[in-house]
């Protein structure tokens, strides 16, 4: 053996002990600080509201290739997961159709008694015109309500 | 802030189209329930004889009939709702010149003097285009006026429309 390895041999049996000793002190010491620590409070200290105002959401977005993780989603696998009978079963179709139809009906009536109301302020505009009337429209009655 | 069309003309006189167009939907219906009725007739007439049964439109008894349907068909409604089926879909109504509900003594003079507003080319008709209220013949008879009488509803609260 060369004198060179016999130094390194006799180096590392005192570098290996002291590492290891290192090792477990540090660890040690890590979880003192670990358990010393209240993280709920060192939460509450932080600012998230700043943190986020800091990031430039646009510009992570602008990163994001949507097309290649869109192109990594198998649809239909997914689409085989949804319980559509189930879905279907939960929703009250009938009533959704009933409603959806129900209002559509009700806003072409009202369009239908808005237009008609205005081509009666038309008519009435023309027959002002030709009778030459400057009086103002009688006022709106007060409609009791219906039987 | 923009006010809702149905409020802006809540409770103003209807004006000439509303009228015309409600006409002609309670005329079509009315005639449309009479030729259904006539072959209802003639259908269990024919079931209960055995013989064809047909009106002859000549003699005048069809006429007589369809006179009468429509009365009672406008007169029934006005004295009911205040609104025949084609002023409903309008939403105009006939009411009393103060606004108050129309009486079934009034829709029925109302439906009585209806049919000579179309004397002398309709001349009775004249007083919705003219008047300031929009009354016609009829309307200055019984002392009522049409005016409009619709309110919107929101999708499923139930309000009267």
């Amino acid at each position: 053996m060369n004198p060179r390895d016999r130094l390194t041999s006799a180096g590392k049996r005192w570098t290996d002990p002291a590492e290891a000793l290192a090792q477990q002190v540090t660890e040690r010491v890590v979880d003192l600080v670990v358990g010393a620590l209240d993280v709920n409070e060192l939460v509450a200290r932080v600012d998230v509201n700043a943190i986020i105002s800091r990031v430039d959401i646009d510009a992570v977005l602008r990163k994001i290739d949507l097309n290649e993780l869109l192109g990594q989603v198998d649809v239909n696998e997914l689409a085989q997961r949804i319980d559509v009978a189930g879905l279907v079963e939960k929703a009250d179709i009938g009533a959704i159709i009933a409603q959806s139809s129900g209002g559509m009906a009700r806003e072409a009536v009202d369009a239908v008694r808005y237009r008609t109301a205005g081509l009666d302020q038309v008519v009435d505009g023309w027959v002002r015109v030709l009778l030459r009337r400057k009086d103002a429209a009688p006022p709106p009655l007060t409609v009791q309500a219906g039987p | 802030m923009t006010v809702q069309p149905a409020l802006r003309y809540q409770g103003h006189y209807a004006g000439a189209v509303s009228r015309l167009a409600s006409f002609v939907i309670d005329i079509v219906v009315s005639a449309g329930i009479f030729c259904v009725a006539l072959a209802a007739i003639s259908y269990g007439a024919q079931v209960i004889t055995g013989n064809l049964v047909s009106w002859n439109h000549s003699t005048g008894v069809v006429a007589g009939l369809f006179a009468a349907w429509e009365l009672a068909y406008f007169g029934f409604s006005w004295a009911t709702n205040g609104r025949t089926l084609g002023m409903a879909v309008f939403g105009i109504r006939v009411v009393r010149t103060d606004g108050a509900v129309l009486e079934p003594r009034h829709a029925t003079v109302r439906a009585l003097v209806f049919p000579f507003s179309f004397l002398f080319c309709g001349l009775g008709f004249l007083g919705i285009l003219v008047q300031r209220e929009h009354r016609a013949l009829h309307d200055l008879a019984a002392g009522s006026a049409v005016v409009y009488a619709w309110t919107t509803r929101a999708p499923g609260s139930g309000q009267e429309a």
